[in-house]
């Protein structure tokens, strides 16, 4: 006798015991929802050094001996937060950091309310951050420092050493826009067709939570369903449900944009593309690259879906500097940070190639 | 019998000359018994209290009442007013023709703007036919309905009724814009449930369907993913998701007009108000900022900042 082009005696059996299997892992994950979860996120002890209205300079104090002179600050981007860098220990850049002897300053940028709309990239990079700069060299009494950036933090860093080249000693650039005319990300499609203007005019400060939802678009099968099916899958798990909901903190912690920063991102960079071609202005000066003559190493990801590699890669091509690195990891935006993989690829990598350029 | 002949008798008339002089009496007393009611003797004690000037105007209106009941009771006047009310049925029928033309006019307009909604759909656009009422509701809403939200406003009340109207516009653009965003979204959701059927027959056809529930859902969110990065990679999809984000923000524009009139009258600040203060908060720092790094000592060479 044939076998039945349908086996649906299989698929029942199969289905009853799924459903036997669900059952049993509903009732663990009861008991793992209902008891203590230990899911807070950034508790790497820091302190705060300096403030300059919502922003804020954590500095971590050194774990072992300092290896290396020079400290190095971390500039996050105004989008999310910056305590992705320490999102659970074993999974920490700053950890990383630390136990390389890296002497680590970070730049909390806090929560934008209505009072900061009008805070231009000028403020940022040549205020705020300027500020900070000069605080650390102060502090540590020195010429020059390592600077760091993440994403648009990253934009931020390269506008900034393009524009302070005698206050930074070395550049590490992550995951960071720089090239805006490429249609392999959808945010850079979308991007072009977003009206900047009337979205400021209207919103005042760029809302976190309608960015987050256009995140969430970018891929909404994945994002929107896949995870939480992904979720139900493995929530009697304790590890699983503590690493997911530290995760879910971090992603739906969004502060609002400035108005007038997003407003020029997404004119000069996004739309215009002005800062890879030396044309963009920030506060009355213009943006040149060549300008950048210290060392720059440059990281991104072969999966970014928000920072494609064409986004990232054209950088080194135009620095001034002699000494530049790229290095494309089998990842995405988020991966290279938070990655079992990455996190011996990416932050011990970092504070190599910055003792190679210690004297 | 007398030769003379009486003038034309009519019932009508005496009915009415009876009734005015009745109101003209009625209406007499009554106004001479206000003064004494409102304990007041003469209506000039002072035309500048409040007092003073009602019985003033009562007195004035009393004689005005007086005045026109006399004149109406005039055999002249009598007859005009009695001619009146004999053609006041022809007025009624000629009031109510016109009003009836004038509804059946509008009921027709509206039975042919009713009758475009529901014209069939273009026949090579079946597919798309839910996006086809889409869009065919948003171009009656503009067309028909969007005119009434635009006439012009009179009177003290204008722009605050012009605003509000504005709001209401761009409201129901908002939310056309909205279900056709949405409907963009589900379409891949409705393609991907199409071919993961087709697969389906497939795999049943070559007795290969296989027993795990899982397989089933990881071939559909393969299949989604791949629609949602077709669709979100298309100009369509850029250009509604702008015009969605345009109506919004429009939306929100007009709505906070109408937020920013009824805030004026609670005793708190606007965002306009707030929004300059911040302004000059903001311009007031950068100058200090400024002046601060000019006043900074400048740098040694040796290192030290």
């Amino acid at each position: 006798m044939d076998a039945p082009k349908i086996p649906v005696d299989l698929i029942l059996a199969k289905l009853a015991e799924d459903a036997e299997k669900a059952q049993a892992r509903a009732r663990r994950a009861s008991d793992v929802l209902l008891g203590p979860l230990e899911t807070a996120i950034a508790t790497t002890p820091y302190d705060v050094v300096y403030e300059e209205d919502r922003v804020k300079l954590k500095h971590y104090p050194p774990v072992r001996e300092i290896q290396l002179k020079t400290p190095l600050l971390v500039v996050y981007a105004l989008i999310n937060r910056e305590t992705m860098l320490d999102l659970q220990p074993g999974r920490s850049v700053v950890q990383t950091f630390l136990d390389q002897g890296i002497d680590l300053y970070m730049i909390d940028w806090g929560y934008p309310t209505r009072k900061d709309r009008f805070l231009t990239i000028d403020d940022h990079v040549n205020g705020y951050m300027d500020n900070i700069v000069d605080f650390i060299r102060r502090r540590h009494r020195l010429q020059k420092i390592n600077l760091m950036g993440i994403c648009m933090g990253g934009t931020f860093s390269v506008i900034y050493s393009a524009l302070h080249p005698e206050k930074i000693k070395n550049l590490v650039t992550t995951v960071t826009p720089t090239n805006f005319d490429t249609d392999q990300g959808l945010l850079h499609t979308w991007m072009r067709a977003v009206n900047a203007d009337q979205m400021v005019d209207t919103f005042g400060n760029m809302s976190g939570d309608l960015l987050n939802f256009g995140f969430l678009l970018l891929n909404p099968a994945r994002l929107m369903i896949d995870k939480y099916i992904g979720f139900m899958e493995s929530m009697d798990q304790k590890d699983f449900v503590e690493n997911f909901i530290r995760m879910e903190k971090w992603i739906f912690d969004s502060p609002d944009v400035p108005g007038e920063t997003f407003r020029q991102f997404v004119k000069d960079c996004y739309q215009k593309n002005l800062l890879i071609q030396n044309q963009m202005q920030v506060g009355g000066q213009t943006v040149d690259l060549k300008k950048i003559t210290m060392p720059l190493l440059n990281f991104y990801g072969k999966y970014d879906h928000l920072v494609p590699p064409e986004a990232c890669e054209v950088l080194t091509h135009r620095v001034g500097s002699t000494d530049t690195q790229d290095i494309c990891l089998d990842t995405g935006h988020i991966g290279i940070y938070v990655s079992s993989k990455c996190q011996k690829e990416f932050a011990p990598k970092i504070a190599v190639w910055l003792k190679e350029r210690e004297e | 019998m007398s030769d003379r002949t009486p003038p034309e008798h009519n019932p009508m008339a005496d009915l009415m000359s009876t009734w005015l002089k009745m109101a003209a009496d009625v209406g007499g007393e009554l106004a001479k018994m206000w003064p004494a009611f409102a304990g007041q003797g003469a209506p000039a004690q002072s035309s500048f209290t409040p007092s003073g000037r009602f019985t003033e105007f009562l007195f004035s209106s009393r004689k005005a009442w007086e005045a026109a009941l006399k004149a109406l009771s005039e055999p002249a006047a009598m007859e005009a007013l009695l001619k009146g009310f004999q053609t006041a049925p022809d007025l009624s029928l000629r009031l109510l023709q016109t009003s009836a033309e004038g509804f059946l006019e509008l009921q027709r307009r509206w039975t042919e703007r009713l009758n475009k909604l529901s014209a069939p759909a273009e026949p090579y656009s079946f597919s798309d036919l839910d996006s086809e009422f889409l869009n065919r509701w948003t171009d009656i809403y503009k067309k028909e309905f969007r005119q009434f939200l635009t006439v012009p406003q009179l009177g003290l009340t204008k722009f605050y009724q012009e605003k509000f109207n504005q709001s209401v516009d761009k409201y129901n653009l908002f939310q056309a814009a909205m279900a056709e965003f949405l409907h963009l979204l589900f379409v891949p959701v409705e393609k991907s449930f199409r071919v993961v059927q087709e697969k389906l027959t497939e795999l049943a056809e070559a007795g290969k369907l296989p027993t795990d529930s899982k397989h089933y859902y990881q071939m559909w969110i393969k299949v989604l993913e791949g629609h949602y990065m077709t669709l979100f990679q298309s100009h369509d999809y850029s250009q509604t998701m702008a015009r969605t984000l345009d109506a919004l923000n429009q939306f929100l524009a007009a709505r906070q007009e109408v937020f920013e009139d009824a805030l004026k009258l609670l005793p708190v600040s606007t965002y306009r108000d707030m929004d300059e203060v911040n302004r000059e908060i903001y311009q007031l720092k950068r100058r200090i900022r400024t002046l601060e790094k000019k006043l900074q000592p400048p740098e040694n060479e040796s290192g030290d900042v």
